[in-house]
Protein backbone atom coordinates (compact mmCIF):
# COMPACT_ATOMS: atom_id res chain seq x y z
CA UNK A 1 0.00 0.00 0.00
CA UNK A 2 1.67 3.31 -1.13
CA UNK A 3 0.55 6.47 0.73
CA UNK A 4 1.88 9.54 0.06
CA UNK A 5 0.57 13.09 2.00
CA UNK A 6 2.19 16.18 3.24
CA UNK A 7 2.71 16.70 6.75
CA UNK A 8 3.40 20.55 5.73
CA UNK A 9 -0.43 21.17 4.31
CA UNK A 10 -3.15 22.82 5.74
CA UNK A 11 -5.19 19.66 4.63
CA UNK A 12 -5.08 17.28 7.77
CA UNK A 13 -2.56 14.33 7.30
CA UNK A 14 -5.29 12.20 8.54
CA UNK A 15 -8.09 13.36 6.18
CA UNK A 16 -5.55 13.01 3.46
CA UNK A 17 -4.51 9.53 3.97
CA UNK A 18 -8.55 8.44 4.64
CA UNK A 19 -8.89 9.74 1.49
CA UNK A 20 -6.29 7.79 -0.64
CA UNK A 21 -7.47 4.59 1.30
CA UNK A 22 -10.83 5.18 -0.09
CA UNK A 23 -9.57 5.84 -3.37
CA UNK A 24 -7.05 2.66 -2.83
CA UNK A 25 -10.57 0.28 -1.97
CA UNK A 26 -12.73 2.06 -4.58
CA UNK A 27 -10.21 1.46 -7.54
CA UNK A 28 -9.98 -2.39 -6.01
CA UNK A 29 -6.18 -1.80 -5.48
CA UNK A 30 -6.90 -2.77 -1.94
CA UNK A 31 -9.66 -6.18 -2.22
CA UNK A 32 -11.78 -7.18 0.39
CA UNK A 33 -10.33 -9.17 3.17
CA UNK A 34 -7.25 -8.17 2.46
CA UNK A 35 -4.82 -7.22 5.80
CA UNK A 36 -3.47 -3.62 6.17
CA UNK A 37 -0.63 -2.88 8.16
CA UNK A 38 -0.99 -2.14 12.45
CA UNK A 39 -1.37 1.34 13.68
CA UNK A 40 2.27 1.45 14.85
CA UNK A 41 3.35 -0.44 11.82
CA UNK A 42 1.68 2.04 9.60
CA UNK A 43 3.24 4.82 11.92
CA UNK A 44 6.60 3.91 11.58
CA UNK A 45 6.32 3.23 8.13
CA UNK A 46 5.25 6.43 7.07
CA UNK A 47 6.90 8.19 10.21
CA UNK A 48 3.90 9.27 11.38
CA UNK A 49 2.63 9.87 14.86
CA UNK A 50 0.48 6.79 15.90
CA UNK A 51 -2.50 9.15 16.86
CA UNK A 52 -2.70 10.21 13.86
CA UNK A 53 -2.79 6.42 12.27
CA UNK A 54 -5.31 5.51 14.87
CA UNK A 55 -7.79 8.48 13.85
CA UNK A 56 -7.45 7.13 10.25
CA UNK A 57 -8.59 3.29 11.26
CA UNK A 58 -11.02 4.78 13.63
CA UNK A 59 -12.81 6.39 10.88
CA UNK A 60 -12.53 4.54 8.17
CA UNK A 61 -14.02 1.99 10.47
CA UNK A 62 -17.03 4.20 11.60
CA UNK A 63 -17.55 4.71 7.99
CA UNK A 64 -17.47 0.73 7.45
CA UNK A 65 -14.40 0.83 5.25
CA UNK A 66 -12.06 -1.13 7.20
CA UNK A 67 -12.91 -3.55 10.24
CA UNK A 68 -10.42 -4.84 13.56
CA UNK A 69 -10.35 -8.25 14.58
CA UNK A 70 -9.52 -7.98 17.73
CA UNK A 71 -5.80 -9.67 18.04
CA UNK A 72 -5.31 -10.25 14.48
CA UNK A 73 -5.23 -6.97 12.76
CA UNK A 74 -7.42 -4.91 10.28
CA UNK A 75 -8.71 -5.61 7.22
CA UNK A 76 -10.96 -4.30 4.13
CA UNK A 77 -14.25 -5.08 4.65
CA UNK A 78 -16.35 -6.69 1.62
CA UNK A 79 -18.34 -3.86 -0.05
CA UNK A 80 -16.90 -2.16 -2.66
CA UNK A 81 -18.50 1.10 -2.99
CA UNK A 82 -16.38 2.83 -0.41
CA UNK A 83 -18.20 6.01 -1.70
CA UNK A 84 -21.36 6.16 -0.45
CA UNK A 85 -24.14 8.12 -2.80
CA UNK A 86 -23.68 11.24 -0.62
CA UNK A 87 -19.91 11.45 -0.70
CA UNK A 88 -20.32 11.03 -4.15
CA UNK A 89 -22.19 13.79 -4.20
CA UNK A 90 -20.51 15.60 -1.80
CA UNK A 91 -17.40 15.15 -3.92
CA UNK A 92 -18.40 16.54 -6.93
CA UNK A 93 -20.72 19.29 -5.05
CA UNK A 94 -17.29 20.99 -4.31
CA UNK A 95 -16.07 21.18 -7.39
CA UNK A 96 -19.30 22.29 -9.33
CA UNK A 97 -19.18 24.75 -6.73
CA UNK A 98 -15.92 26.55 -7.51
CA UNK A 99 -16.61 25.73 -11.17
CA UNK A 100 -19.56 28.18 -10.75
CA UNK A 101 -17.84 30.83 -8.77
CA UNK A 102 -15.55 30.82 -10.67
CA UNK A 103 -17.86 31.10 -14.17
CA UNK A 104 -19.40 34.38 -12.18
CA UNK A 105 -16.07 35.70 -10.78
CA UNK A 106 -14.81 35.87 -14.70
CA UNK A 107 -18.17 37.27 -16.20
CA UNK A 108 -18.97 33.11 -17.94
CA UNK A 109 -23.09 33.12 -18.38
CA UNK A 110 -24.10 30.19 -16.54
CA UNK A 111 -26.01 28.81 -19.34
CA UNK A 112 -22.78 28.95 -21.26
CA UNK A 113 -21.16 26.64 -18.14
CA UNK A 114 -24.28 24.26 -18.33
CA UNK A 115 -23.49 23.87 -22.26
CA UNK A 116 -19.97 22.84 -21.73
CA UNK A 117 -20.92 20.44 -19.07
CA UNK A 118 -22.98 19.15 -21.27
CA UNK A 119 -20.68 18.85 -23.86
CA UNK A 120 -18.08 17.13 -21.38
CA UNK A 121 -20.94 14.78 -20.70
CA UNK A 122 -21.96 13.48 -24.42
CA UNK A 123 -17.97 13.67 -25.29
CA UNK A 124 -17.76 11.34 -22.41
CA UNK A 125 -20.60 8.87 -23.05
CA UNK A 126 -19.84 6.67 -25.84
CA UNK A 127 -17.14 5.29 -23.21
CA UNK A 128 -19.63 3.72 -21.25
CA UNK A 129 -18.66 5.31 -17.95
CA UNK A 130 -23.15 5.94 -17.07
CA UNK A 131 -22.60 3.99 -13.64
CA UNK B 1 -5.28 10.34 32.63
CA UNK B 2 -3.33 13.76 32.40
CA UNK B 3 0.65 13.52 32.85
CA UNK B 4 0.84 17.33 33.03
CA UNK B 5 -2.20 19.79 34.37
CA UNK B 6 -1.72 23.31 34.89
CA UNK B 7 -3.92 25.65 36.22
CA UNK B 8 -3.73 29.17 36.34
CA UNK B 9 0.26 29.21 36.50
CA UNK B 10 2.23 32.04 36.78
CA UNK B 11 5.71 32.92 37.39
CA UNK B 12 6.83 36.79 37.74
CA UNK B 13 10.47 37.22 37.19
CA UNK B 14 10.43 41.02 39.12
CA UNK B 15 8.36 43.09 37.14
CA UNK B 16 8.22 41.02 34.52
CA UNK B 17 5.17 38.61 34.05
CA UNK B 18 6.70 35.56 32.50
CA UNK B 19 3.76 33.11 32.76
CA UNK B 20 0.77 34.91 33.57
CA UNK B 21 -2.10 32.24 34.39
CA UNK B 22 -1.75 29.41 31.69
CA UNK B 23 -4.03 26.56 31.50
CA UNK B 24 -2.34 22.85 30.45
CA UNK B 25 -2.98 19.50 29.80
CA UNK B 26 -0.97 16.86 28.00
CA UNK B 27 -2.95 14.00 27.82
CA UNK B 28 -1.13 10.68 28.37
CA UNK B 29 0.19 9.26 25.13
CA UNK B 30 0.38 12.51 23.51
CA UNK B 31 2.85 14.98 21.89
CA UNK B 32 2.38 18.26 22.06
CA UNK B 33 4.19 21.24 20.67
CA UNK B 34 4.61 24.51 22.94
CA UNK B 35 4.62 27.05 20.35
CA UNK B 36 5.03 30.72 20.90
CA UNK B 37 7.60 33.55 20.08
CA UNK B 38 10.49 34.25 21.58
CA UNK B 39 9.54 35.59 25.32
CA UNK B 40 6.69 34.28 25.44
CA UNK B 41 7.22 31.97 28.26
CA UNK B 42 7.67 28.70 26.67
CA UNK B 43 10.98 27.81 28.68
CA UNK B 44 9.68 29.21 32.25
CA UNK B 45 6.33 27.03 31.37
CA UNK B 46 8.50 24.06 30.88
CA UNK B 47 10.76 24.98 33.66
CA UNK B 48 8.14 25.35 36.30
CA UNK B 49 6.76 21.82 34.92
CA UNK B 50 10.16 20.63 35.56
CA UNK B 51 10.17 21.95 39.33
CA UNK B 52 12.76 24.12 38.97
CA UNK B 53 11.11 27.25 39.30
CA UNK B 54 8.60 28.34 42.24
CA UNK B 55 5.50 29.49 40.99
CA UNK B 56 4.70 32.62 41.30
CA UNK B 57 0.89 31.50 41.81
CA UNK B 58 -1.54 28.77 40.54
CA UNK B 59 -0.73 24.93 40.47
CA UNK B 60 0.76 22.75 38.49
CA UNK B 61 0.86 18.66 38.62
CA UNK B 62 2.87 15.84 36.60
CA UNK B 63 1.83 12.62 37.06
CA UNK B 64 -0.21 14.00 39.79
CA UNK B 65 2.59 15.44 41.77
CA UNK B 66 3.71 18.95 42.56
CA UNK B 67 6.90 19.04 41.03
CA UNK B 68 8.53 20.88 43.84
CA UNK B 69 8.30 17.84 45.67
CA UNK B 70 8.69 14.90 43.17
CA UNK B 71 9.26 11.58 44.82
CA UNK B 72 12.92 10.58 43.08
CA UNK B 73 10.81 7.21 41.42
CA UNK B 74 8.53 9.87 39.67
CA UNK B 75 11.25 12.43 38.12
CA UNK B 76 13.02 9.45 37.01
CA UNK B 77 9.89 8.57 34.79
CA UNK B 78 10.63 12.00 33.36
CA UNK B 79 13.52 12.60 30.54
CA UNK B 80 14.67 16.32 29.74
CA UNK B 81 16.72 18.21 27.53
CA UNK B 82 17.40 21.87 27.14
CA UNK B 83 19.21 24.07 25.92
CA UNK B 84 22.18 25.20 28.35
CA UNK B 85 22.65 21.45 29.40
CA UNK B 86 25.81 19.74 29.17
CA UNK B 87 28.79 17.41 30.67
CA UNK B 88 32.29 18.96 32.30
CA UNK B 89 34.05 19.02 28.54
CA UNK B 90 37.15 16.49 30.50
CA UNK B 91 34.32 13.77 30.92
CA UNK B 92 34.01 11.05 27.98
CA UNK B 93 30.99 9.72 26.52
CA UNK B 94 31.10 6.36 28.33
CA UNK B 95 31.66 7.87 31.70
CA UNK B 96 28.51 9.93 30.69
CA UNK B 97 26.23 7.36 30.41
CA UNK B 98 27.32 5.48 33.38
CA UNK B 99 26.49 8.72 35.55
CA UNK B 100 23.33 9.34 33.81
CA UNK B 101 22.49 5.51 34.03
CA UNK B 102 23.19 5.57 38.03
CA UNK B 103 20.11 8.02 38.78
CA UNK B 104 17.87 6.01 36.56
CA UNK B 105 16.58 2.43 37.47
CA UNK B 106 15.09 2.10 33.92
CA UNK B 107 18.15 2.97 32.09
CA UNK B 108 18.69 0.50 28.80
CA UNK B 109 22.73 0.13 28.36
CA UNK B 110 21.83 -2.12 25.18
CA UNK B 111 19.69 1.17 23.60
CA UNK B 112 22.16 3.72 24.41
CA UNK B 113 25.18 1.76 22.87
CA UNK B 114 22.71 1.28 19.32
CA UNK B 115 21.75 5.21 19.88
CA UNK B 116 25.68 6.17 20.18
CA UNK B 117 26.25 4.11 16.71
CA UNK B 118 23.15 5.57 15.16
CA UNK B 119 24.93 8.86 15.46
CA UNK B 120 28.04 7.91 14.89
CA UNK B 121 29.62 8.51 18.17
CA UNK B 122 31.91 6.62 20.45
CA UNK B 123 32.32 6.39 24.30
CA UNK B 124 36.12 7.11 24.16
CA UNK B 125 35.51 10.67 22.54
CA UNK B 126 35.37 13.61 25.52
CA UNK B 127 32.14 15.35 25.67
CA UNK B 128 34.33 18.99 25.17
CA UNK B 129 35.57 17.91 22.20
CA UNK B 130 32.13 17.34 20.35
CA UNK B 131 30.09 20.07 18.07
CA UNK B 132 26.87 21.19 18.92
CA UNK B 133 25.08 18.74 17.18
CA UNK B 134 27.10 15.79 18.30
CA UNK B 135 26.41 17.45 21.64
CA UNK B 136 22.55 17.17 21.12
CA UNK B 137 22.47 14.00 19.76
CA UNK B 138 24.62 12.58 22.53
CA UNK B 139 21.68 14.59 25.07
CA UNK B 140 19.17 12.98 23.36
CA UNK B 141 21.03 9.32 23.28
CA UNK B 142 21.00 9.89 27.31
CA UNK B 143 17.23 10.81 28.06
CA UNK B 144 16.09 8.31 25.32
CA UNK B 145 18.14 5.25 26.69
CA UNK B 146 16.58 6.13 30.11
CA UNK B 147 13.44 4.81 28.74
CA UNK B 148 10.79 7.99 29.82
CA UNK B 149 7.63 7.67 29.99
CA UNK B 150 7.38 11.84 29.69
CA UNK B 151 9.62 13.69 27.35
CA UNK B 152 10.43 16.89 27.86
CA UNK B 153 11.91 19.03 24.99
CA UNK B 154 12.99 22.73 25.41
CA UNK B 155 13.92 24.12 21.87
CA UNK B 156 15.48 20.32 20.85
CA UNK B 157 16.69 21.48 17.79
CA UNK B 158 17.56 24.84 18.04
CA UNK B 159 20.87 25.32 15.81
CA UNK B 160 20.56 21.91 14.63
CA UNK B 161 21.26 21.57 10.85
CA UNK B 162 18.29 19.89 8.93
CA UNK B 163 20.03 15.94 8.60
CA UNK B 164 20.25 16.45 12.32
CA UNK B 165 16.89 18.00 13.31
CA UNK B 166 15.62 14.85 10.58
CA UNK B 167 16.88 12.14 12.63
CA UNK B 168 16.38 13.75 15.86
CA UNK B 169 12.47 13.97 14.57
CA UNK B 170 12.61 10.00 13.33
CA UNK B 171 13.96 9.07 16.18
CA UNK B 172 11.07 10.27 18.73
CA UNK B 173 8.62 9.01 16.13
CA UNK B 174 10.02 5.63 16.40
CA UNK B 175 10.33 5.84 19.90
CA UNK B 176 6.02 6.44 20.31
CA UNK B 177 5.58 3.95 18.31
CA UNK B 178 7.60 1.60 20.21
CA UNK B 179 5.97 2.46 23.41
CA UNK B 180 3.11 4.63 24.71
CA UNK B 181 4.82 8.07 25.08
CA UNK B 182 4.08 11.36 26.45
CA UNK B 183 6.19 14.01 25.16
CA UNK B 184 6.11 18.05 25.65
CA UNK B 185 8.60 19.69 22.79
CA UNK B 186 8.72 23.40 22.64
CA UNK B 187 10.21 24.86 19.42
CA UNK B 188 10.00 27.66 16.99
CA UNK B 189 10.90 25.56 13.83
CA UNK B 190 7.10 25.04 12.89
CA UNK B 191 7.35 22.73 9.74
CA UNK B 192 9.69 20.06 12.28
CA UNK B 193 7.19 20.09 14.80
CA UNK B 194 3.88 20.05 12.57
CA UNK B 195 5.32 16.32 11.69
CA UNK B 196 5.68 15.37 14.57
CA UNK B 197 3.04 16.39 17.44
CA UNK B 198 -1.05 15.20 17.33
CA UNK B 199 -1.37 18.26 19.65
CA UNK B 200 -0.36 21.95 20.20
CA UNK B 201 -0.83 24.39 22.52
CA UNK B 202 0.31 28.35 21.22
CA UNK B 203 1.55 30.61 24.05
CA UNK B 204 1.34 34.11 24.03
CA UNK B 205 2.84 36.89 26.51
CA UNK B 206 2.77 33.94 28.91
CA UNK B 207 -1.12 32.81 28.66
CA UNK B 208 -2.58 30.48 26.62
CA UNK B 209 -4.32 31.33 23.26
CA UNK B 210 -5.69 28.17 22.19
CA UNK B 211 -4.81 24.69 22.48
CA UNK B 212 -6.25 21.37 21.02
CA UNK B 213 -5.51 18.88 18.22
CA UNK B 214 -3.95 19.76 15.76
CA UNK B 215 -6.55 17.91 12.99
CA UNK B 216 -8.79 19.47 14.55
CA UNK B 217 -7.43 22.57 14.27
CA UNK B 218 -6.43 22.42 10.62
CA UNK B 219 -9.93 20.44 9.73
CA UNK B 220 -11.58 23.78 11.70
CA UNK B 221 -9.86 26.87 10.44
CA UNK B 222 -10.13 28.20 7.11
CA UNK B 223 -9.55 30.95 5.23
CA UNK B 224 -12.85 31.95 3.49
CA UNK B 225 -11.87 34.65 0.77
CA UNK B 226 -14.81 36.79 -1.10
CA UNK B 227 -14.47 39.13 -3.57
CA UNK B 228 -15.79 42.82 -2.51
CA UNK B 229 -19.61 42.64 -3.08
CA UNK B 230 -19.96 38.97 -2.57
CA UNK B 231 -21.95 37.81 0.84
CA UNK B 232 -19.25 38.59 2.93
CA UNK B 233 -22.01 39.60 5.36
CA UNK B 234 -23.14 35.99 5.53
CA UNK B 235 -19.83 34.30 6.23
CA UNK B 236 -19.54 36.41 9.07
CA UNK B 237 -22.91 35.17 10.47
CA UNK B 238 -22.57 31.60 9.90
CA UNK B 239 -18.94 31.01 11.22
CA UNK B 240 -17.04 32.54 13.85
CA UNK B 241 -14.52 34.88 12.75
CA UNK B 242 -10.94 35.07 14.49
CA UNK B 243 -9.41 37.56 11.89
CA UNK B 244 -10.46 39.33 8.72
CA UNK B 245 -8.66 41.14 6.50
CA UNK B 246 -9.09 43.37 3.25
CA UNK B 247 -6.70 43.67 0.23
CA UNK B 248 -6.53 43.48 -3.62
CA UNK B 249 -10.33 43.34 -3.96
CA UNK B 250 -10.69 40.48 -1.50
CA UNK B 251 -12.36 40.33 1.95
CA UNK B 252 -10.52 37.28 4.04
CA UNK B 253 -12.23 36.05 6.97
CA UNK B 254 -9.98 33.54 8.91
CA UNK B 255 -13.17 31.08 10.85
CA UNK B 256 -12.43 28.45 13.33
CA UNK B 257 -15.58 25.98 12.70
CA UNK B 258 -15.65 25.65 9.69
CA UNK B 259 -18.17 23.12 8.18
CA UNK B 260 -18.98 22.16 4.23
CA UNK B 261 -22.62 22.32 5.11
CA UNK B 262 -22.28 25.81 6.91
CA UNK B 263 -20.34 26.78 3.28
CA UNK B 264 -22.78 25.37 1.18
CA UNK B 265 -24.10 28.33 -1.15
CA UNK B 266 -21.69 30.70 0.06
CA UNK B 267 -20.05 32.74 -2.54
CA UNK B 268 -16.23 32.33 -1.82
CA UNK B 269 -13.44 29.69 -2.16
CA UNK B 270 -11.55 28.32 0.61
CA UNK B 271 -7.80 27.82 1.94
CA UNK B 272 -6.41 26.29 4.06
CA UNK B 273 -3.83 26.67 6.49
CA UNK B 274 -0.63 24.94 8.00
CA UNK B 275 0.54 24.95 11.34
CA UNK B 276 2.56 28.30 10.43
CA UNK B 277 0.01 30.11 9.14
CA UNK B 278 -2.27 29.08 12.09
CA UNK B 279 0.04 30.03 14.56
CA UNK B 280 0.38 33.41 12.91
CA UNK B 281 -3.46 33.79 12.71
CA UNK B 282 -3.40 32.63 16.71
CA UNK B 283 -0.80 34.93 17.52
CA UNK B 284 -1.95 38.21 16.37
CA UNK B 285 -5.58 37.43 19.04
CA UNK B 286 -5.44 38.14 22.42
CA UNK B 287 -4.77 35.27 25.03
CA UNK B 288 -7.88 33.80 26.15
CA UNK B 289 -10.58 35.22 23.72
CA UNK B 290 -9.95 32.20 21.08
Amino acid sequence: MYLAFDPNSGVPVSAQLIEQIKYLVVSGQLTPGEMLPSVRGLAMQLHLNPTTVARVYRQLEAEEILYTQQGRGVFVRGNRSAYTIDEKRRRVRGLVRDLVVEAARIGLRFEEVQRMIEKEIQALKPEGDDE
Amino acid sequence: MNVVEAKNLARNFGTTRAVAGLDLQIPEGSMVGLLGENGSGKTTTIRLIMGMLVPSYGEVSVFGEDPLYMQPATRARIGYIADEMGLPDTMTLGDGMRLHASYFPTWDNAFAGRLLKRFDLYTGMHFGTLSKGQKRRYLLALIVAQRPEFLVLDEPAGGLDTVVRRQFLDLLIELANERALTVLISSHLLPDVERVVDRVAFVKAGRLVTQGALEDLKSNVKRLIFQSGDDVWRGRERFHVLKEDRGQGAIRLVVDNYSEEKAAGLFCTTEHLNLEELFLVYNGLQPGKA
